[in-house]
């Protein structure tokens, strides 16, 4: 399926996005404040499995991609957008509920936010621990590691 | 025989029809190392070698009387098979206070005993020595069964050495 077509399905919705086919797939970009409507669209459009949602450290922000899937015409569409370090993205539960436990994950792990989540605590670290999977997060060092 | 510990009837190792003479706790200590349960803690790949295909038919374990249960409070060895976190630590070292005396640990594979792959990662604990107190350590990731049924060999000459020393300091 072509980009071309996503972007004809949220343009209807209303929300603007930014279409390209990429080696990942047809994907389209957009801005974090209109996630939940396009995800409604592509809901109501068939795309009824919610596969995965994840975030990057890209080095400048964190990118979210959230990932769709039609089981009945077997077509995949990927969404992504950009928030900053501090940034927040609107939690996307009512839409799609299988996003609750992806969205606890990736807001420990990079340290953003998901306002709207009805259940935002930790899933995998204990409090304190900082966004491990931020680059400017450092791991332990060769000399903290080796086997005295 | 000596100094191998293979699990021992009484029958063979006395005769048939025979009587024992036997301290007590040396009595106890020949049915506790000849009947390790342990705790079905499985954490990571290291599960699959250590517990599941070692509690299945191929090996065995139970024939030697190690026995796999799935509450602390009726084993006596606990196999950490798997990385442990800082999230997981508490409940490892809970586990571990619950089991009843005596107790011992085998620290299975690369991960339970140094972090192993996961080590430099901020999050993993650098073995688990830092949380119980560890009796084998087991190398490999994972390590065969194989490998676990020589741990529990070396729990059992431990074991019987601890006997020993006992009554050495009497």
């Amino acid at each position: 399926m072509p980009a071309s077509r996503l972007a004809d399905i949220l343009s209807k919705a209303g929300v603007a996005c930014e279409p390209s086919d990429e080696a990942l797939g047809a994907v389209v970009r957009l801005e974090a404040a209109r996630i939940t409507d396009a995800l409604a669209a592509l809901l109501s459009d068939g795309f009824g499995f919610l596969v995965d949602l994840f975030a990057t450290d890209t080095g400048e922000a964190i990118e979210l991609t959230y990932h769709v899937r039609s089981l009945k015409r077997l077509e995949d569409a990927y969404l992504k957008t950009t928030v900053t370090y501090d940034g927040e993205a609107p939690s996307v539960w009512r839409v799609y509920p299988a996003a609750l436990y992806a969205e606890r994950e990736a807001a420990e792990l990079f340290g953003m936010a998901f306002p709207g989540h009805p259940n935002p605590k930790r899933l995998l670290t204990v409090e304190g621990t900082e966004p491990l999977l931020r680059k400017s997060i450092a791991i332990r060092e060769a000399g903290e590691v080796r086997l005295s | 025989m000596a100094g191998r510990c293979p699990p021992v009837a009484l029958d063979r190792l006395a005769g048939e029809h025979s009587v024992l003479f036997i301290r007590s706790e040396q009595l106890f200590d020949l049915a506790r190392r000849n009947s390790l349960f342990y705790l079905s803690y499985g954490i990571a790949c290291c599960a699959i070698e250590g517990l599941m295909s070692a509690g299945g038919p191929r090996f065995d374990y139970d024939r030697f009387g190690i026995f796999h249960r799935g509450s602390p409070r009726q084993t006596d060895v606990m196999i950490v098979a798997g990385t442990v976190n800082k999230k997981m630590a508490p409940v490892l070292r809970r586990l571990y206070d619950q089991m009843a005396e005596p107790k011992w640990v085998i620290a299975m594979g690369a991960c339970a005993s140094t972090g192993g792959p996961f080590r430099e990662y901020p999050n993993v604990v650098l073995g688990v020595d830092q949380v119980v107190p560890v009796d084998v350590w087991v190398p490999g990731c994972p390590p065969r069964p194989e490998s676990m049924q020589y741990a529990f060999m070396q729990l059992q000459l431990k074991i019987k050495a601890q006997t020993r020393e006992r009554l050495d300091a009497r």
